[in-house]
């Protein structure tokens, strides 16, 4: 197999949507994996090896293992999955740390949040249930879109690069990447607070107190290692209590 | 039969936060809405979509790691604030939102433990299910990956169920056995006061929870200067 055409890689990417079907504690997403890549595993005189590899433990974001599934297909078609299989082990699994904690830090830590919290202050703003679907589809395209294509795109070049692939981990385009996110998850937090405030509280000062102390409540108790759910509760004790001792 | 409903739609919710696709529609702001404008309270569906959304920014979903269930929190909060009618000035009653939402965040908690739980059933279908594929039995392996999805189903579809019954069964015991035609006026009235305070509370809390996740050290001064400029802008235009 010397290339991906279209038609493979939209299959590939539409199989990975249930790479976490099987997700568990010994293999993670190995076996979804396995499930992502067996039209072309299934027809192999080496299947029984191929199952083998690829179903062993790997576990990394669900949209960067679009990266591992190009690889896995490329290093499988040439046979290195029964020429080396304890190579292959290692390799497949330390595919795992980067494709987590990349993947984990720009889309669960930096995109999901800003792309949700920019749709949560614009129903804020509209209150409005006909702009709502406006919004909501909004955000869905947003989140999704970039995701979708990122899918293709990691898939050609996980197979293009093969046993190599880790060598993506010291991308240069991933550090800009980063900091263009988190300045704009910071501009994102700026607008979270001034439109929460404005919309619940600004004017009014009881309103105002009450919304400062719920703030400042989750801040400092979720610095004290608390749950959000433990510093929710007590910051809305406090915030309701506000109007017995102050007003 | 709205509960049968709500717990199907609550599977779906379940299934898109973790197991499968993952496009986000399992998220509060489109999920509550979605449910508020098919039962027609959609002001129930964008109070629970916007608070619970900045709630639960920070739950991430990562690897072996717990987490709260905080999409199904969200969504059985707006299924039960929903069923109660609103006042006469058609607005719902404080209480009834600070009762649904005390039952979303504790069934969000509760929820820490079906993800892991799914995880070790899923488990134990896995070697059979490589199994067949080593031995090229399509057929079978379909069935096991097709189990496996029932598992997942399953789940979410009776951690649903029964977050919604443990809710109603709260509601029933806090405002009376006929909740469901509405809510007397003089609980209303004697609760209004004190809870009309959550609004302002709860999007406090929410903004924290969000800033929590969205600001780095490197990125504190951007965010305290955006927020000075956004909050005049908002000053200068309530004024």
């Amino acid at each position: 197999m010397d290339r991906l055409s279209p038609f493979d890689r939209v299959r590939i990417i539409l199989r990975s949507l249930f790479v976490q079907v099987f997700l568990n504690y010994r293999t993670m997403q190995g076996p979804g994996c396995l499930f992502s890549l067996w039209p072309w595993l299934k027809n192999s005189e080496h299947r029984k090896a191929r199952v083998a590899r690829a179903s062993g433990y790997m576990n990394g974001h669900p949209v960067f293992s679009a990266f591992a599934l190009g690889a896995m297909l490329r290093r499988l078609g040439d046979g290195d999955g029964e020429a080396n299989p304890r190579e292959f082990d290692q390799w497949r699994e330390s595919l795992g740390g980067p494709m987590g904690v990349i993947g984990d830090g720009l889309i669960w830590e930096r995109w999901k949040p800003i792309v949700f919290t920019l749709g949560a202050c614009a129903v804020l703003l509209t209150s409005s249930i006909t702009l709502w679907w406006v919004i909501a589809a909004i955000c869905l395209l947003l989140y999704n879109l970039p995701l979708f294509l990122f899918r293709g795109w990691a898939l050609v070049q996980g197979f293009h690069l093969g046993k190599e692939l880790l060598s993506l981990s010291g991308h240069p385009a991933l550090q800009p990447l980063r900091k263009r996110l988190d300045l704009l998850a910071a501009l994102t937090a700026g607008l979270v607070l001034a439109v929460a405030a404005t919309r619940s509280a600004l004017p009014d000062l009881p309103n105002s107190v009450r919304f400062a102390a719920a703030f400042l409540c989750v801040i400092g108790l979720t610095k004290l290692r608390m749950s959000i759910a433990i510093s929710l509760w007590i910051a809305l004790l406090v915030s309701l209590a506000t109007r017995f001792f102050i007003f | 039969m709205e509960t049968f409903w709500a717990a199907l739609a609550g599977m779906i919710v379940y299934l898109d936060t973790t197991a499968i696709a993952q496009i986000m529609i399992c998220q509060p702001i489109i999920a509550c809405p979605l449910w508020g404008v098919l039962v027609g309270r959609p002001e129930i569906g964008l109070f629970f979509g916007v608070v619970f959304q900045l709630l639960w920014l920070g739950n991430l979903q990562i690897g072996a790691a717990k987490f709260t269930e905080g999409n199904i929190g969200a969504f059985v909060a707006t299924v039960l604030a929903s069923v109660v009618p609103p006042q006469s000035n058609g607005e719902p009653a404080w209480i009834v939102i600070a009762l649904a939402l005390a039952v979303g965040v504790i069934v969000a908690q509760f929820g820490c433990e079906l993800a892991p739980l799914v995880r070790r059933v899923v488990g134990r279908i896995v070697p059979a299910y490589v199994a067949a594929a080593a031995d090229g039995k399509t057929k079978t392996a379909r069935n096991y990956f097709l189990l496996a999805v029932t598992i997942h189903l399953l789940a979410g579809f009776l951690f649903s169920l029964t977050s919604l019954a443990a809710g109603h069964l709260t509601f029933r015991f806090v405002l009376g056995d006929f909740y469901l035609a509405g809510i007397s006026e003089s609980t209303a009235v004697a609760t209004q006061e004190i809870l009309a305070g959550l609004w302002p509370a709860l999007l406090g809390a929410g903004s924290a929870a969000a800033i929590l996740i969205l600001v780095r050290r490197a990125t504190r001064v951007t965010f305290l200067v955006a927020s000075l400029i956004f909050l005049s802008a908002g000053l200068l235009w309530i004024a």
